[in-house]
Order: C-alpha cells, then structure tokens, then sequence
C-alpha cells in the first residue's frame, strides 16, 4: 500500500513537475517572443521602401498636375536684421553707408515679389551692385551741375539716389550698355573733356519718341552729332521703368 | 513665425514706400551716365557713282568707287559695307526717291551718293552723304572737278570730305609723309601718300639726309644733308621738281643738325652748334641772323613749335638725360615736361596744341608716350620690344605716323590717337625713318 501510495504520490509529483516544467516553457516562449519581437520590426518596416520603389518604376502616367509649392519658408535669422535698416537709410547718408543694405533690400524685395506672385528674376541678382552709389538724386532740372560736381558718383551708378528702386538702377545700367555700343567716336574726341547733357523721351517699350533734345552742349557740335547719333541708332532702347523723359550724360573718358 | 513674417512684411511695404515717395518726390530721375564708347566705326554704304553722261569709262568710275572705299576705311572711323548685302540699289539715282529703311535695316550709318561726268579733259562729281542713322537728313551736298588722270585723288577728296562731315575735320588719305629710306642705298628723302603708295625719292644726293621737316603750305621741305661736305648742313626744296638748295645765310663754317618751320612758315627753330654743345635757334625762312634761344653746356635738340607759335617743344640732357622741356618762343620760361624713365625724346607738337607726343625709353626699347604741354597727363601711346621712334601728327591730330623695327627692317606704323587702329604703312624695302606727315593739300 505504501508503495502505492509512495507511486500515487510520486507520480503525482511528477505531473505537477511536468506541468511546472511545460508552465515554464510556455512562459519563456512568450517572454522570448517579446524580447526577440523589435529585432523582426525592420523587416516589416521596409516594406513601404518598397512599395515606394515599385511605384516610380511604373510606368509614367498622365502628366501630373502641378501643384501649388508650399510657401516659402520665412526668411533665415541671420537677414533679420530689420528693426536696425531703417536707421541706416537716412535721406543723406554719409559715403561710409555700407552697400549691404541695398543687398539685404533686394533680397526682402525679392521675397516680397515671390510672395505676391511676381517670378520676375531681379536684374541685381546677375551683378553685383554698384560699388560707390550717389545718395542724390538729381534733379531733372539741374542736371549738369549735379553730375558735375559728383562726377564719381554718376559715373559709377548713372547718378542714382539710394531711394531709387532697384529697376531704376538696372534699367539706368542696361540703358547705358546698350547706348554705349552704338556710340561711335572719332579718335580725335577721345581725351577731350567734352560733356553733352541730353533729355531722350521714351515710350514705355523703349522706342524713343520724337528727337532727343540737348539741354546743355559740349561746345563741338560734331560731338554733339554724335551724341545724337547714338541715341538715335540705340532706338528702342530697353524698356524704362516709366515712360517720360530721361537725362543722358555723355563723356567721351570716365573721368 | 506668420505674425513676425507678416510684421516683416508690413515694416518692409512701409519702408519701400517711404523710399519710392522720396525718389517720386525729387520730381526727376536719374541721370544715365554714358562714357568710353565702345562702336569703333560708322558702317558706310557707298553706292557706285552714277555716270550722267558725258560717259566716263566704266573701270575709272570703279577705280573712283575703290578709293573712296579704301580712303573711308583708312580714316579708321568707317567701315565700308559689302554692297552684296544692299537692300537698296548699288548704283546712285538721284532721281528715284530715297527709301531710308533699305539702308538702317542693313545698320548702315551713312550712305554715299554721287554723279561722274567728263568735263573736258577733266573729271567732275557731284555726291551727298547721308546720315542714315539721323533720318537720312542730308549732311553735305559737293561738287568737285578734277583732272581725269587723277581718279583716285578725286576719290580720296571725297572720303575725305565725308570724314569732314561726321567729325568736322577733314580725313587725311589725301596728305603725303616724307620720311628718310636707304631703299636705294643711302639714306635719301623720300614722299608717300599718306595710304602708302606713290612713294618717290626726292633728293638723290647719295649723301647722308635727314629730319625732314614741312612747311606748313606743303610746298616745301626742311631737311639735312652732309652732301657738301661731309658736315650737316640745312637744306630746302620744293615738293615738286627742284632740288635742295642749302641756307647759305647760316654760317657755313658750322654744323647745322636740324631745321624746322614755324606754323606761319616765316620762321625756322635752327639746331646748332656753339662751343662744342649744340643749341637752338629761331632765325627768318632766309636763315639770315639766327637768335640763339639756349645757352648753355648740355645737348639741345629735337625743337618743335606750338601750333601757335608761341613755344617750342625740345630735347635737352642739361639734368643729366635726355628728356623733353618747353620753352617760350624767345627762349624764356624753360620748364621740363617729362619725369618718366631716364630717356625722352623727339617730341612734336599735335596740330590742335592738346598733346606732345614723345618716344621714350622704357626698360631696353623705345615707346610712343603722349604728353599734354602741361605735363599733367602722360600716356603710353604704343608698345612693342623691337622699339617705335621718330612719332609725327598727321595734320588733323587724329593720328600719329612713327618708325618701327616689329618686322626686321623699319618700317613706317600709324595709329591713332586712341592707341586703336594701328597699321603698317611701308613694307620691308629699306630702313624707313623720321618721318614727317605733311599738311593737308591745297
């Protein structure tokens, strides 16, 4: 009896052994499963890479419809320097006013094109500004003793204020290029210190509308001619900011 | 961020229109500055001359058309268009109406129209030239009668006369240069046309001569020559036919390097020589009673007038170089005019007074500098390691006409005054020196 008793119970011993035995198996299973689990995770993870590549390899399909391009991103900090500009821009500043100013204002110019639309590229964007602008606007009226007496000034930027928008200052730039091509001088003018002022009336495409007019002559009217000559020869000149009536200097040297 | 953007764009619009307000408010705009232009030569159209009878052989209205041709382009300021590319016709009709567009879309500048007829044993044109570019106004209208052997002299009229009525001088194809060539053995004076052809000798002295000089009339030239004997002496002679004849109102028992007229033609600036150092002098066309100008131990050379006579341009060495002075007409008022490098020489007087152009040394070889007879502007002129020597103005300032080794042999170079448009002249048939342009014909 003892011995079946002994049996009964060791057999029952060993059933709960088994049982704690396949409890502990069990148990590990899962705590392996959920330490081995994010070690598969990449696997599963890849497959939007895939399915991404799959997709530009297909074929092209219709063209796709362009879509508005997300606003541009303010500007960075370091063009935030606004609350110091306007101190800088005083009506005369001193010829020590530093040229980036006109940077930074083309640039915020630029954005605020962008923003209502304009894609039109800024003509500043291919040249560097002028080195020495003049900070005087010249009268219309009295333009030969202005460009007379700031004759760097004049040379170096075509006599622009700094208030003047910058296709203004492009315009006076491209205008000057392109009549300075079709000037031609006779080699004797050359080293002479002759000045003609003259008043061109342009359209707004450009086309010069009537004579050009000489408001203050050299003193040789053959220069004079050729002076004339030129603008005539340069119609149409590119298209001006506004139409009306625009002051030409000419100077056989930059002097 | 969209409430500091959108400040940044309201602070912004502000400013800009603080900025517009004031340029709108000068009430003017600013002033295009137009300098160094860049076109180096009108475009000339040139249409074949019109024969209105009596008939005038066909090849000698081509030869006229051809030196017109080569004479506008010579003058470095036009340059002749094909008349293949003529939308208009290659032949003048002064009857048929002018249609200006046919000639500004071909970018021609100027347009050259004219008649040729016989006039007994002469030849005689009538042409206009015509700004294109200015509305096709008519800038001259001329008549001009020549003799018929003379096709190209009537030619380079013309052109000359066309230069004239775009820059208000006269080109200069139809001038001449003297210039000394041993092309025949010696160094002998010789004549050019200013384009570079007719040359003749014009003294055969198979002696030593120099430093040709004009007088301003063009008919007569001032020179050097050791055919005497043996010594410089100063000799004259008509342009055409005669031979030299020595000053012998000079003392003939000195040395006499070097003569020049003064503009008025009346007046000679005579080198010298006195106590062994040579001097300038002024003295009548005669050379009777030479006036010593200089007076003293060093070398002075080289004189050249004032297009107004009222000073000379010379060469001294009395700081111990050569280098360039100028000094009143009486001698007073010496003042040095060149400081560059340590040797200057040769100046001459530009005809419109505005400029002295020198030859200097600069490094191993000579330069062509100009000067302005203030001294305040020097500039380089022309450049080149075989050396340029021995510049002279052509009579309208616009050019200057010099001796070069750049080929071997000196040949003669022009240039204008811009440095631009430099062209050889003579080509390899002798040493061709010191030349002298001559003043424009009568």
């Amino acid at each position: 009896m003892s011995a079946a008793t002994f049996d009964w119970e060791s057999g029952r011993r060993r059933g709960m052994r088994r049982t704690v035995l396949i409890s502990a198996v069990a148990h590990g299973a899962v705590v392996a499963a959920f330490v081995l689990a994010p070690t598969q995770g990449p696997d599963r993870i890849s497959l939007p890479s895939v399915v991404t590549v799959n997709l530009v390899a297909a074929p092209p399909g219709p063209a796709p419809v362009a879509r508005p391009r997300p606003r541009p991103a303010p500007p960075a900090p370091r063009k935030i320097v606004l609350p110091t500009r306007p101190e800088r821009v005083v009506p005369v500043p001193t010829p020590k006013a530093p040229p980036k100013v006109e940077e930074d204002y083309d640039e915020l110019l630029k954005k605020l094109r962008a923003d209502a639309g304009e894609h039109r590229p800024d003509p500043l964007e291919r040249t560097p500004p002028p080195p020495a602008p003049s900070y005087e606007p010249e009268p219309l009226s009295t333009p030969a003793p202005t460009a007379a007496a700031n004759p760097s000034a004049t040379s170096a930027g075509g006599g622009l204020g700094q208030l003047a928008p910058p296709e203004v200052v492009a315009w006076v730039r491209d205008a000057r290029i392109h009549v300075r091509r079709e000037w031609v001088l006779a080699a004797g003018f050359r080293f002479q210190q002759l000045e003609t002022h003259v008043d061109v009336e342009l359209d707004t495409d450009g086309s010069v509308l009537g004579e050009p007019k000489i408001v203050r002559r050299s003193g040789n009217p053959w220069y004079d001619e050729s002076v004339v000559r030129a603008i005539e020869k340069s119609d149409p000149l590119p298209a001006p900011p506004e139409a009306g009536r625009w002051p030409f200097v000419f100077r056989p040297e930059d002097y | 961020m969209n409430v500091r953007w959108n400040f940044r764009r309201a602070f912004m619009g502000a400013w800009l229109a603080v900025g517009l307000t004031g340029y709108a408010a000068a009430q003017g705009r600013p002033t295009v500055v137009v300098t160094d232009p860049s076109a180096t030569s009108y475009r000339v159209a040139l249409q074949t001359f019109e024969d209105a009878g009596p008939r005038v052989d066909a090849a000698r209205v081509k030869r006229l058309r051809d030196s017109m041709a080569e004479a506008l382009e010579f003058s470095g300021l036009f340059t002749v268009i094909d008349p293949k590319a003529f939308l208009g016709s290659t032949e003048t009709d002064f009857n048929a109406r002018l249609d200006c567009g046919d000639w500004s879309q071909i970018r021609a500048d100027a347009l050259v129209q004219g008649e040729v007829r016989s006039a007994g044993e002469g030849l005689a044109v009538e042409y206009r030239v015509i700004d294109v570019a200015r509305a096709c106004r008519s800038l001259r209208r001329h008549r001009y009668r020549g003799r018929s052997r003379d096709v190209v002299t009537v030619g380079r009229r013309v052109a000359d006369d066309v230069v004239a009525a775009f820059t208000g001088k006269p080109g200069v194809s139809s001038t001449e240069i003297a210039f000394v060539s041993n092309r025949s053995g010696k160094p002998e004076i010789v004549l050019m046309d200013a384009m570079g052809g007719g040359v003749r000798a014009i003294t055969k002295a198979g002696s030593i001569n120099q430093f040709p000089s004009w007088h301003p009339e063009g008919e007569e030239i001032v020179y050097t020559s050791y055919k005497d004997d043996g010594r410089p002496h100063i000799f004259v002679l008509a342009r055409v036919g005669r031979s030299g004849r020595i000053l012998r109102a000079l003392d003939p028992t000195q040395s006499h390097y070097r003569a020049v007229f003064a503009p008025g033609g009346q007046q000679l600036a005579i080198v010298g020589t006195a106590g062994g150092a040579s001097e300038i002098y002024s003295a009548p066309r005669s050379g009777r009673s030479p006036r010593r100008l200089t007076n003293n131990r060093s070398i002075d050379i080289s004189p050249s007038w004032s297009p107004d006579g009222s000073e000379l341009a010379f060469v001294s060495d009395r700081t111990g170089s050569p280098q360039v002075y100028v000094m009143k007409a009486n001698g007073s008022g010496v003042r040095r005019l060149t400081f560059n490098g340590g040797y200057n020489a040769s100046p001459a007087w530009s005809p419109d007074g505005r400029w002295i152009v020198y030859e200097a040394r600069v490094g191993g070889q000579f330069d062509i500098w100009l000067v302005d007879p203030a001294g305040d502007t020097n500039l380089p002129l022309v450049s080149h390691p075989r050396s340029d020597e021995g510049p002279s103005w052509s009579p309208d300032s616009r050019m200057v006409v010099f001796s070069s080794a750049r080929r071997g042999t000196h040949d003669l170079y022009r240039v204008d005054i811009s440095g631009k448009n430099l062209r050889r002249i003579t080509r390899g048939a002798g040493d061709d020196k010191s030349p002298s342009w001559g003043p424009y014909p009568r």
